[in-house]
């Protein structure tokens, strides 16, 4: 996997934060903040480091040209992304649908989460709507709560408990709500399945996930893990969850989404300018990502890697400085057991004079030949797992069923699509939630209770519109 | 009932629908979003009429049987109308997209036609049309069940399914003739598009009688069809393979298809204009106008 090694240091993270959504809801919740923040990372050019890697002079032409040419090409690629976002949540969509319709485990009322205490089996309306508002204020609270505990953190460096945190979920999501899952699948089908078999099945499943996701994978697996795991998250919120609880929790989330993200203090803008700041990604498997970005000429002696012990070098001066709160530049992430797995892989590399002014001399087309349609979009698993929870609690409770689920179908796709186009036009990190949840929302409650009985009973005089 | 018939009669009706899909929109992006747009743009004209219908049904008794049936027969016409209201307003929608990707695009040509984005718009229309009038009784077809067991017919899933099947050809071929009315101001394609989608739709209330529906359904598809596929330069039918369905750069004007390789004439200028220029002109030409 040595060409994936060629990855830009925003990538390069990739090894070091285990970025995971949790499973544990807490952390979910926390997560899906960060990767609703995450989500607004989209940006067109999502290698801030590359126009200051080296060439100082012409950097600023360089960073006018792409200015001016993104202004030209965006749109023009702009389809191409869409389509690369369309593709997975798609996928989730499907995945989540098929197991609610499919697994009767993921639609029976086993009770609800602790973050919802009230029940919404209650005598009257009134108090059930009273119960679900209460249920949707508590679950946004710990969800605020989290996203300032995570921003805190990430502002004063805390990074091993961040890791520390996501690596237990990913743990928790990758072996045992997988090994639930599979539990139910094998009941509905009624697969007689030995212990050493699922052991062996989801010891593999789990690892292979973490390394995927952790650390370095196939693009392709990695993508896929990440549509797994945010299927199986939505599939916990979508049993766990009562109704109108669920629904009042999708609306609310997309208003939060659009006030964290656009507002100036809102915590997870505040996230991704201190993310700007330090130069980093945001713990880039939290983020669903359509492309990796290679350098085109590996030929030499790893010109990345020179570069990367160049940028390595000036971290470590920094780094001897001693250590104190908040305003000293830190390592960039580029922490001791990173040093230590490329020294292991490449050797060590000394930043010299000499070496530096090689590869200032590389030709600087070695970052920005990248073809723009390479240039990824990324999308939070947030936004995966609540599209999905949409989409799969509309086809399990609506009556109208496949309708419904085709109509929220097509109006988060729609959501998606007019959020990358705001996107393409206002080149700064947006909200994804807010578009197509509320397309969402507006749609399942449309449809179910007005086309619904309008084409029931046009199918029973079959007459078509 | 169960496996066979489902399978029998998602073929029959998606089957045509989505080879179109796959050869010729599945491939390029913006297709697909505009497919997509024009499925939702379907779905928000029938949310609006089953509005209407939803509240006339609710201003009325609901025992009067005969009342229903005439709100239900009102309720059709008005989608229908509305149906057609709508893909005016994509069409509107449409055209504004194309000057902004003539806007961005590299040499002043957008990347996509118009005629090709009626042909799109018109499927995604169809697909949305047929997936809501189908998708239900499929999913029931899997099930157990004996079909018109209460003396109604046992035709009925496979009638369904005949009838998506022309409502999405239909679809398809309407979008394109409203567009290029729309284009070339020739009002009477619009009408006979909603004559003809009246028409169509006021032949189901003979159901069950379906010689009533299908076969002047299928009559109006062949006719409609061999007309619009006269504009068709270079049938993708007459046995050329799929690289003849690729997208390419098409001048608009060009042709539905774009133009086979080496005829590179010209059909205007670097502006990109629709207008009464000599992009439709050329096409009025081959039709005979």
């Amino acid at each position: 996997m040595t060409e994936l090694s060629a990855h830009l240091p925003q990538f390069q993270h990739g090894q070091l934060t285990e970025n995971f959504p949790d499973n544990h809801l807490s952390n979910t919740n926390d997560n899906s903040e960060r990767r609703r923040h995450d989500n607004s990372e989209r940006r067109r050019n999502d290698n801030p480091g590359s126009e200051t890697n080296g060439q100082p002079q012409n950097n600023i032409q360089q960073v006018v040209e792409d200015e001016e040419e993104d202004e030209e090409l965006t749109l023009k690629y702009g389809a191409k992304h869409v389509i690369m976002l369309f593709v997975p949540v798609t996928l989730c969509m499907v995945v989540v649908v098929a197991t609610i319709k499919s697994v009767s485990f993921y639609t029976r009322k086993d009770g609800q989460l602790i973050y919802t205490p009230f029940t919404e089996e209650t005598e009257t309306i009134g108090q059930r709507a009273l119960n679900s508002i209460l249920n949707a204020a508590i679950m946004i609270s710990v969800i605020i709560v989290m996203t300032i505990l995570l921003v805190v953190l990430y502002k004063y460096r805390c990074y091993k408990v961040i890791h520390g945190w996501l690596i237990i979920s990913s743990l928790l999501l990758l072996f045992f709500f997988s090994f639930i899952y599979l539990g139910e699948v094998f009941k509905t089908y009624n697969v007689a399945m030995d212990y050493i078999t699922v052991a062996l099945m989801i010891w593999n499943f789990g690892v292979v996930g973490m390394i995927c996701i952790h650390w370095k994978g196939p693009l392709r697996l990695q993508q896929a893990y990440l549509i797994m795991i945010s299927a199986l998250m939505a599939l916990v919120f979508i049993k766990y969850l009562p109704e109108w609880t669920a629904w009042l929790i999708l609306a609310v989330i997309s208003v939060y989404d659009l006030v964290a993200v656009l507002c100036p203090k809102g915590p997870l803008r505040m996230l991704v300018e201190t993310a700007q700041e330090r130069n980093e990604t945001l713990f880039p498997a939290l983020i669903y990502s359509s492309t990796m970005v290679w350098l085109v000429n590996m030929a030499e002696e790893d010109p990345e890697a020179q570069r990367k012990a160049s940028k390595n070098s000036t971290y470590d001066k920094q780094a001897n400085q001693p250590q104190n709160g908040d305003a000293e530049p830190d390592d960039g992430g580029f922490s001791q057991e990173w040093q230590q797995q490329r020294d292991n892989r490449i050797g060590p590399i000394e930043s010299t004079p000499e070496s530096r002014a090689a590869v200032q001399a590389l030709p600087s087309n070695s970052q920005t030949s990248e073809d723009p349609e390479e240039r990824g979009v990324k999308l939070g698993l947030g936004d995966f797992i609540f599209y999905s929870v949409l989409v799969g609690k509309a086809s399990a409770t609506a009556s109208g069923d496949w309708n419904t689920t085709l109509a929220c179908f097509v109006a988060i796709l729609i959501g998606l699509c007019l959020t990358l186009l705001l996107l393409a036009i206002f080149k700064k990190a947006l909200p994804a939630l807010p578009i197509s949840i509320t397309f969402g929302l507006v749609f399942y409650f449309a449809t179910d209770n007005l086309v619904q009985p309008f084409m029931d009973q046009l199918a029973f005089h079959q007459f078509y519109i | 009932m169960t496996l066979a018939v489902f399978f029998g009669c998602t073929f029959i009706a998606f089957g045509p629908a989505l080879s179109l899909f796959l050869f010729t929109i599945a491939r390029d992006p913006l297709r697909i979003i505009i497919l997509i747009a024009g499925a939702f743009f379907w779905l928000v004209s029938l949310l609006l009429s089953s509005l209407i219908w939803f509240i006339a049904v609710k201003a009325s008794d609901p025992r009067d049987e005969a009342l229903q049936r005439g709100l239900l027969i009102f309720g059709v016409m008005f989608s229908v109308l509305l149906q057609e209201a709508f893909r005016f307003l994509y069409y509107k929608l449409l055209r504004k997209a194309i000057e902004g990707l003539v806007a961005l695009s590299e040499d002043g040509c957008s990347p996509i036609s118009i005629q090709q984005m009626a042909y799109v718009a018109g499927v995604g229309f169809g697909l949305m049309s047929g997936a809501f009038s189908m998708i239900n009784l499929l999913a029931d077809a899997l099930g157990p069940g004996t079909v018109g067991i209460h003396g109604d017919s046992q035709l009925y899933f496979l009638t369904s399914a005949f009838m998506t099947m022309v409502l999405i050809f239909l679809h398809t071929f309407w979008g394109i003739l409203f567009f290029h009315g729309c284009e070339n101001q020739r009002w009477w394609e619009i009408a006979a598009v909603v004559l003809m989608h009246l028409a169509v739709s006021g032949s189901t209330f003979w159901n069950p009688l379906y010689v009533g529906s299908l076969v002047p359904s299928y009559l109006l598809m062949a006719v409609v069809g061999r007309d619009v596929g006269r504009w068709i330069p270079a049938a993708p039918v007459g046995g050329r393979g799929p690289a003849s369905l690729q997208l390419v750069p098409v001048r608009p004007g060009e042709g539905f298809w774009g133009l086979p390789p080496g005829d590179h004439r010209p059909l205007q200028g670097p502006e990109g204009d629709f207008q009464a220029g000599t992009g439709p002109d050329a096409v009025l030409t081959r039709w005979g106008y």
